[in-house]
């Protein structure tokens, strides 16, 4: 067995349910966190890298997700079929209500937004990491999470502060969305 | 609801953890994981070593040759690059051995190809490709002369394909990944196998398939095959209409008059036919133009990668490819011979027509996109799947596959019948 697959194996059985977790945030729906998470891992060990240890591949192949994501929505064609199950399986999960809003007010930003709201407040990364590791510039991101901050305020019709960082990006309230 | 946005991604994807926590991730997808990273790192491998590997249906065996391959595309300010194909057949190279090697590569979407390769010849020397369709798992085996058949395994699992010549070749497929058990092969200068036959493993062998068992039952399916096939450029592809693509469209196709095409080609090469190195049309000649779709710019992008242009299937040349970005793209135009809807003839090179030349692959200036162009000097030049068969229509084709580091696009193809 290649020194890689007992790392990969380990990662896949004990680290799944995680990836998926932050694969499912930044796709906005369940159902397509598993091809996210087999391209990440795909992506991440295909490579000559090597991994000295589970945490360090679990920890690559996280950074990898976002773009997997981004990267593969053009060739997913069955990107409507696949949201629309999700939100079938979704509503069958019982959950807390807020956080089932909040994965519903995500799955309806467009994949970029999301995936900058996932990195900036979910692995608290700045907005020059977030550009960064998306490949795109700081005013993009910027951009981005401001129009996501609108659609999250109108579908939560709550006011969401942000309290760290001097890059950050408030949610606007509802009052403010113009409707 | 008054809550923090970081506190509730946070609560959701916590939610979610529990909820993934249920499934079984490794159980369900961790084979095919696996799988996929191990081709493309013996992808990778193959094409930093800059070895040529062949993949699909009508594939060519130590006969070919490419002058001038190698090129990137459209190259600011010079001339029109243009692949001239002969037939000639590289003689065994001095330093081949037997050893054989599979080489993984590119494969359309839901299969998985290994070429089967003997000695260390450059290009390698390939002998098969063994296709495994990864939502039926039918293994299927093809053959230079684009002949393949569904192979059958004995009952541990082991496949085996005779060649012609006596030599044999077994093997198994373990979580999606080819497993060589014995072979017999040794490499040639020119092709001499003609078909797949499935005797049984004889028994006593040195083969872990010893069991007297019927193993291999095997037999020529067409239907069966020809749904494995999905190129159009390789024997048995089965055309579903007269004219469709997918990312690729067949943008021209037209007859010309010896002279005309001698016209062309020459004022595409100053005006001098015997910069090109073939020789003259005597009859008409067809051309054929294939074009990426240009409302797809990710498709538009990957083509112009830099890599070839020529009228084999583009995924035979991609891992032959590499350059210093990792982007690399293969096109290709070119006609096969159809009956009944089914490609019977192609233009895979044969020992029948030695040192020939005649067809000439041109990639037009930058200004025309880069898409590839064929000019069929000799329609009488196409080679039939199996011996006798005959064809009735011909038809145009094309496609392109592009790879950038690992993520491949592609391949995709068009194809139009040639009223």
């Amino acid at each position: 067995m290649a020194h890689w697959e007992p790392i990969l194996d380990e990662v896949m059985r004990e680290r799944a349910p995680r990836l998926l977790a932050y694969a499912a945030m930044v796709a906005g729906n369940d159902a397509e966190a598993h091809d996210v998470l087999q391209e990440a891992l795909v992506r991440s060990f295909s490579k000559r890298r090597q991994f000295a240890h589970v945490n360090a591949a679990e920890a690559y192949v996280r950074r990898a997700i976002p773009s997997a994501y981004l990267d593969g929505l053009r060739k997913r064609k069955s990107r409507e079929r696949s949201h629309d199950r999700a939100f079938e399986r979704d509503t069958a999960v019982p959950d807390i209500d807020a956080q089932v809003d909040v994965q519903r007010a995500l799955a309806a930003l467009s994949p970029r937004e999301r995936a900058c709201v996932v990195l900036r407040y979910y692995d608290d990364c700045t907005v020059a990491q977030v550009a960064l590791q998306l490949g795109i510039a700081d005013g993009t991101v910027k951009r981005y999470l401001s129009d996501a901050s609108v659609k999250l305020a109108a579908k939560l019709g709550s006011e969401l502060g942000e309290s760290t960082g001097s890059d950050a990006v408030p949610v606007l309230p509802t009052g403010k969305v113009g409707h | 609801m008054a809550s923090d946005l970081r506190e509730l991604i946070h609560g959701g994807a916590e939610a979610k953890r529990h909820l993934f926590a249920s499934e079984n991730f490794a159980g369900d997808y961790g084979r095919s994981v696996i799988g996929r990273v191990k081709r493309r790192r013996a992808v990778t491998a193959t094409a930093m070593g800059g070895g040529t590997v062949v993949a699909v249906g009508a594939i060519a065996v130590g006969g070919w040759q490419l002058t001038g391959a190698g090129f990137g595309f459209g190259m600011p300010g010079s001339a029109p690059a243009v692949v001239c194909t002969t037939t000639a057949a590289a003689p065994p190279s001095a330093s081949a051995d037997n050893a054989i090697s599979l080489l993984s590569v590119p494969s359309p979407s839901g299969s998985v190809i290994w070429a089967v390769a003997i000695g260390s010849e450059d290009p390698p020397n390939i002998v098969a490709n063994i296709a495994l369709d990864l939502e039926t798992h039918e293994v299927t085996g093809s053959i230079p002369d684009g002949n393949s058949l569904v192979l059958t395994p004995d009952t541990e699992g082991v496949y085996a394909v005779q060649f012609s010549d006596g030599n044999r070749l077994t093997f198994a497929v373990e979580a999606e990944e080819l497993v060589l058990k014995s072979s017999s092969l040794e490499p040639t200068g020119a092709p001499t196998v003609t078909c797949v036959t499935t005797t049984p493993e004889p028994t006593g062998s040195s083969s872990p398939t010893s069991s007297p068992v019927p193993s291999p039952s095997l037999s020529l399916e067409p239907s069966t095959t020809a749904a494995l096939v999905r190129s159009p450029f390789a024997c048995g592809f089965e055309f579903p209409s007269e004219e469709d693509g997918d990312e690729m469209a067949i943008v021209e196709v037209e007859t010309l008059t010896a002279e005309e095409a001698i016209a062309e080609l020459s004022s595409q090469w100053g005006g001098d036919w015997d910069a090109i190195g073939v020789d003259r049309p005597t009859g008409d000649v067809l051309y054929v133009r294939a074009e990426p779709d240009a409302r797809n710019p990710e498709v538009i992008r990957a083509a112009g990668f830099g890599g070839s242009v020529g009228w084999r299937d583009p995924v035979l040349e991609l891992t032959g490819l590499s350059s210093s970005d990792g982007r690399v793209a293969a096109q290709a135009a070119a006609f096969v011979g159809v009956a009944d809807r089914r490609v019977v003839a192609t233009l895979a090179v044969s020992a029948s027509i030695p040192g020939v030349p005649y067809l000439v692959s041109v990639i037009p200036d930058s200004s025309s996109g880069h898409s590839p162009a064929t000019y069929l000097l000799d329609k009488q030049a196409l080679v039939p799947c199996t011996d006798g068969a005959t064809w009735d229509e011909l038809y145009a084709v094309g496609g392109m596959v592009a790879e950038e580091m690992d993520d491949i696009t592609g391949p995709y193809y068009a194809w139009k019948k040639v009223d």
